[in-house]
């Protein structure tokens, strides 16, 4: 049915050198992220005045919770957790490719155990950061081509 | 052209000045003054008069009159009088009036009987005389303020002083008289608009709305701007059956960090008090002041020290459905009130925290925990290439108000290595770390604890290894896409230990969307740790378009227990047979049908509840920002709410969850919007929120019409859901702010407000 | 070379030139090649002049042509200032104590610089006039003074 082994890497050979910049590089979604990007072999640089590497931007993110579900008296049954991530990929100093990611997820509450429930809540919003890592990394494929397109 | 609803519109743009030439950058008092004008004259030595259509050009700043006559009285200050329709141009405003005075040095202006409207954007008027200095200040005598266009006088502002500081993008008014056409409405002696986005003040005209528990309703918010890095918002609000209150928010940027302190209070509740005497259920204050307490802080020093204060609190257990608040939702069971101090950097991620939560229900207040402290020490290292160490260990005090709790020290600490194999089509990672917890439980002689220990200690070891393949193909029914097929199977081992001797404080028992059962635990927190001798499997397939861009996916995965995973809890139903095979599956979908429609959707499977145990599907047709509709529904199955711990006492009604939502803001016309939300509960077959809303946008003002109908409570005698119906008007005063979406706050009247399916952020 | 002793306005003035004509029918004198005229306070270059009715003190005009005509006067009041100019042509009517520049007229007094086809200085009555006329337009430049004195 035409399936083989995919032949090129999930991250393109034009990002695997990059910098990286974030207003908080050592919160847990930029350490994340640097986690995930490290894993696929991409090697991040200090200093690169000469923009000669694409550079990754993390521009701002959000972790918001809203009520999805309702019990019947009114109280929330499910809570929803909406990750939103803005970043921007930078090429050569001058190609700009804005990038926004949103990850969503849901889990019950409940007030008699509202401690382990921030805690699961805390365990969830971690997972999220990994799936936002991945889907960025998506993310530069699709870049990869339209760079290569013009 | 731009969507209604949203800012600068294009017909509202009609007639207001544009600034096309190249903007000057340096400083404007130090440029010659370029004078053009149809005849010229010296009355030596020092006063020039200029004649006939007389322009003068310094910088961004254009000067037409009749006549200009330059004083230049031994190159001290040189003033330039000017008569005969003057006009005054620059990147800011542009003035008109009879006769000016502006001063060469500082370059400040005067204008008698002057008209002026800003540049490039609503807000023009009139003055008896008019200054413009320091490039920044407009001052206005007698003057007048409006953001309406030019042939639009729906409202203005009239004060016997006005200074709009174009810096601040704020106007201040002395004695200011606010007018509806030419009716004057409201009169204050001192009253401040933000004008620009600087100044995050939210809506600031007032609110009427009329409920079935509170009847009217009224709310005037007023703005004050206490100095730079400081600025307030103080509402008082009149509640026909409950009372006055008044509601404060302090916004700040300083040392402490960027934060918000709120205070509401109201002093005397009268439903409050007939509520409390009449009801028979208890949970009610014996005071009758009824406050709301929030404070929100974020610090972050040089990128590794964090500080971060996230608190609510109220009066009463009632509070939120009763007088509501946007620190609090009503559909809250508790309230967290967080303290929270931390370092990072590169390899080290420390967090100190003092964690308490209000719960809004006296019957479950006491068996609650809550952290005080919990220090949280995590260690990271990717340095060794392939390899991936990190290790964290946290030491908790769990502490309860109920005095047959233990209060309990918890000692953690779970190193993990990881090795990673990766080659472009498969990805290979073998895990191995223990967890080793000392407890110490200081356990009241109490039956209930009769299991528990005082001290416990428990080593396991845990195993993991988890692979993943990707295959691809050209899909030759689809021009360019590609699509992928990435199977993915991962081994867990956790050995069993018995943990009945240990309280439980931040486990729960987790619920497992696709992206959940490859967790290693299946409780959250540490004092349940189930015993894993399971396989993960999953398959995901994903299609991606032209551009590489994913336009569908699809998961679908099971977890195989070798043996059955368990705690020795025993009170945790899941435990109860043993369950052991293909337990647990779950999928979920994700497809950009077009540019303009997205449907997501998820399911989740437990064999021994035999039945689905979740489920969930949302479609959005979004065409702009104000043009959508939204379906959704929502499912979760009693047998499981009951067996993740949800106990009969949280819920006292047994039912599914089975909620049908459709949500849509439509535009009727050229500025009319409509907008609804209806969200049934099938079971119940009852309607637990739902609203229809009209909002008419002008080019300088708006209204906004909303009618909603919501659960507030459950009554234990009748056994059924208590309502509130709301009828709701507010103005807006538009043009000012670049005007935050106020269709999209609309959305957000009912319980459960509206979150987008897309990517792009639409709303708020 | 040099003239002795001629007057205009019954003020001694020096007039250098290459080479000078009298026209003793008209009564006039023509002055042609590096022109430069000083009278006390004025100062005139020019590549010709021609001043007409030498005698007479009424009717004495001196009409001097050049790519351009440079002209400057300092006037004594509280501080000595200086006025400059150039144009294609510049006349200076004696009895009036007036100077004309036409054609291309640059006039530079204090911090103005007058640009018009017409300029007239009226020493006398220390005003200067510009008035272009039939929709010409008069350009002037003011420098603001902290280009000067550079005050902040």
């Amino acid at each position: 049915c035409g399936f083989h082994l995919q032949d090129n890497e999930e991250i393109p050979k034009q990002f695997k050198t990059m910098t990286f910049y974030s207003g908080d590089p050592y919160g847990s979604l930029s350490r994340e992220v640097k986690k995930v990007f490290i894993n696929n072999k991409v090697k991040f640089v200090t200093s690169d005045d000469k923009h000669n590497y694409p550079s990754l931007h993390m521009m701002d993110s959000s972790m918001t919770r809203s009520t999805i579900s309702l019990y019947q008296d009114g109280k929330s049954a499910e809570y929803q957790l909406i990750l939103t991530l803005n970043a921007q990929v930078i090429i050569a100093g001058d190609d700009i490719y804005p990038i926004t990611i949103k990850i969503f997820r849901t889990f019950f509450d409940n007030p008699e155990t509202a401690l382990a429930k921030s805690t699961e809540q805390n365990l969830i919003e971690q997972e999220m950061y990994g799936q936002a890592a991945r889907q960025l990394i998506r993310k530069l494929r699709s870049i990869n081509v339209i760079e290569h397109k013009n | 052209s731009t969507e209604i609803g949203t800012t600068s519109n294009k017909q509202c743009l009609i007639g207001v000045p544009t600034f096309n030439r190249p903007l000057v950058k340096e400083d404007e008092n130090a440029l010659p003054v370029e004078v053009s004008s149809d005849s010229f004259e010296v009355d030596l030595p020092n006063k020039a008069i200029y004649k006939g259509n007389v322009s003068a050009v310094q910088g961004n700043r254009t000067v037409y009159s009749q006549k200009m006559t330059l004083n230049q009285t031994a190159n001290k200050n040189r003033d330039l009088i000017l008569n005969g329709n003057v006009l005054y141009q620059d990147n800011l405003i542009e003035m008109r009036g009879d006769d000016a005075k502006m001063n060469l040095d500082n370059n400040d202006v005067q204008i008698q009987n002057s008209r002026y409207h800003l540049v490039g954007r609503l807000g023009r008027g009139d003055a008896d005389t008019m200054e413009f200095n320091k490039n920044r200040y407009i001052v206005l005598n007698n003057g007048s303020f409006t953001s309406c266009p030019v042939n639009n006088s729906s409202w203005n502002i009239e004060g016997s002083e006005i200074i709009y500081d174009n810096q601040e993008q704020l106007l201040e008014v002395w004695n200011a008289v606010f007018k509806i056409g030419k009716v004057p409405v409201l009169y204050s002696p001192y009253l401040q608009l933000p004008t620009g986005d600087k100044r995050r003040s939210g809506l600031l005209m007032p609110e009427f709305s009329y409920d079935s528990i509170d009847g009217i309703d009224f709310s005037l918010p007023i703005y004050w701007n206490i100095a730079p890095n400081y600025d307030a918002t103080i509402t008082p609000r009149v509640m026909q059956r409950r009372g006055v209150q008044l509601q404060t928010e302090t916004r700040y940027l300083n040392e402490i960090g960027l934060g918000t302190i709120a205070f509401d209070w109201l002093q005397h509740d009268s439903l409050y008090n007939k509520d409390k005497n009449n009801q028979n259920t208890s949970g009610y204050n014996d005071s009758s002041h009824r406050w709301l307490f929030h404070w929100e802080n974020s610090q972050l020093i040089n990128y590794n020290w964090r500080f971060f204060v996230n608190t609510t609190r109220v009066s009463d257990n009632q509070y939120i459905s009763d007088l509501g608040s946007k620190f609090a939702s009503e559909t809250d069971g508790y309230l967290t009130q967080l303290y929270q101090a931390g370092y990072s950097d590169e390899y080290w991620d420390i967090g100190l925290n003092y964690k308490y939560f209000q719960v809004l229900r006296d019957d479950i207040k006491d068996n609650l925990y809550h952290t005080e402290p919990q220090l949280n020490i995590n260690y990271y290292n990717n340095d060794f290439e392939n390899f991936e160490f990190n290790n964290f260990s946290q030491v908790s005090h769990f502490v309860s108000s109920g005095d047959n709790n233990a209060k309990t020290w918890r000692f953690h600490i779970a190193p993990t290595l990881k090795y990673t194999l990766m080659s472009s089509w498969a990805t290979v990672t073998t895990e191995a770390g223990f967890m080793a917890t000392h407890y110490e439980q200081d356990i009241p002689d109490v039956p209930q604890n009769a299991y528990l220990a005082k001290n416990v200690n428990r080593f396991l070891p845990k195993l993991g290894i988890d692979g993943k393949v990707i295959f691809e193909r050209d899909i030759s029914w689809l021009e360019g896409y590609s699509q992928t097929v990435e199977p993915r199977i991962k081994y867990l081992y956790i050995p069993y230990r018995n943990q009945s001797q240990i309280g439980n404080y931040d486990s729960a028992l987790l619920q497992s969307d696709y992206v959940g059962l490859f967790r290693d635990q299946s409780y959250s927190g540490l004092d349940r740790i189930a015993s894993a001798n399971k396989i993960t499997t999953g398959i995901t397939t994903r299609f991606y378009d032209e551009n590489e861009v994913e336009q569908f996916n699809l998961s679908l995965g099971q977890i195989y227990y070798f043996n059955q995973s368990r705690t020795g809890d025993s009170n945790s139903s899941l435990e109860q047979n043993d369950n052991t095979g293909s337990v647990t599956w779950a999928a979920d979908t994700y497809w950009k049908v077009s540019d303009d429609m997205i449907f997501r959707a998820g399911a989740q499977y437990d064999k021994r509840l035999n039945e689905v145990t979740l489920a969930n599907a949302i479609f959005e047709y979004r065409r702009s920002e104000n043009k959508m509709v939204q379906f959704s529904y929502r499912y979760a199955n009693k047998n499981y709410i009951d067996s993740i711990g949800l106990s009969n006492v949280t819920t006292p009604y047994q039912q599914d969850i089975s909620q049908l939502g459709i949500m849509s803001s439509w535009p009727l016309a050229e500025n009319v919007n409509v907008v609804g939300a209806v969200f049934y509960d099938t079971n119940n077959k009852q309607t637990s929120d739902s609203f229809i809303g009209l909002n008419y946008s002008d080019c300088c003002w708006g209204v906004n019409l909303q009618y909603g109908r919501k659960i507030t409570d459950w009554d234990n005698v009748t056994q059924e859901s208590k309502f509130e119906n709301k009828f709701s008007i507010n103005f807006e005063l538009r043009g000012l702010t670049k005007n935050t979406n106020v269709v999209a706050k609309m959305l957000n009247f009912g319980l459960l407000p509206y979150k987008t399916a897309f990517a792009e952020n639409y709303g708020n | 070379q040099e003239i002795s002793n001629p007057t205009i306005n019954n003020q001694p003035i020096s007039i250098d030139a290459d080479n000078q004509q009298i026209d003793l029918q008209k009564n006039t004198i023509t002055f042609t090649g590096n022109v430069v005229i000083i009278q006390d306070s004025l100062k005139i270059k020019a590549n010709t002049v021609i001043i007409t009715d030498m005698q007479s003190k009424d009717n004495q005009i001196m009409t001097a042509y050049g790519t351009p005509v440079y002209f400057e006067q300092t006037y004594q009041n509280n501080d000595k200032q200086t006025i400059t100019g150039h144009a294609d042509q510049l006349v200076y009517q004696v009895k009036q104590n007036s100077v004309t520049l036409t054609g291309h007229a640059e006039l530079f007094q204090q911090d103005n610089h007058i640009v018009s086809n017409k300029i007239v200085y009226d020493v006398e009555q220390q005003k200067i006039q510009a008035q272009p006329g039939n929709g010409n337009r008069v350009k002037t430049t003011i420098i603001p003074n902290q280009v000067k004195e550079i005050q902040r």
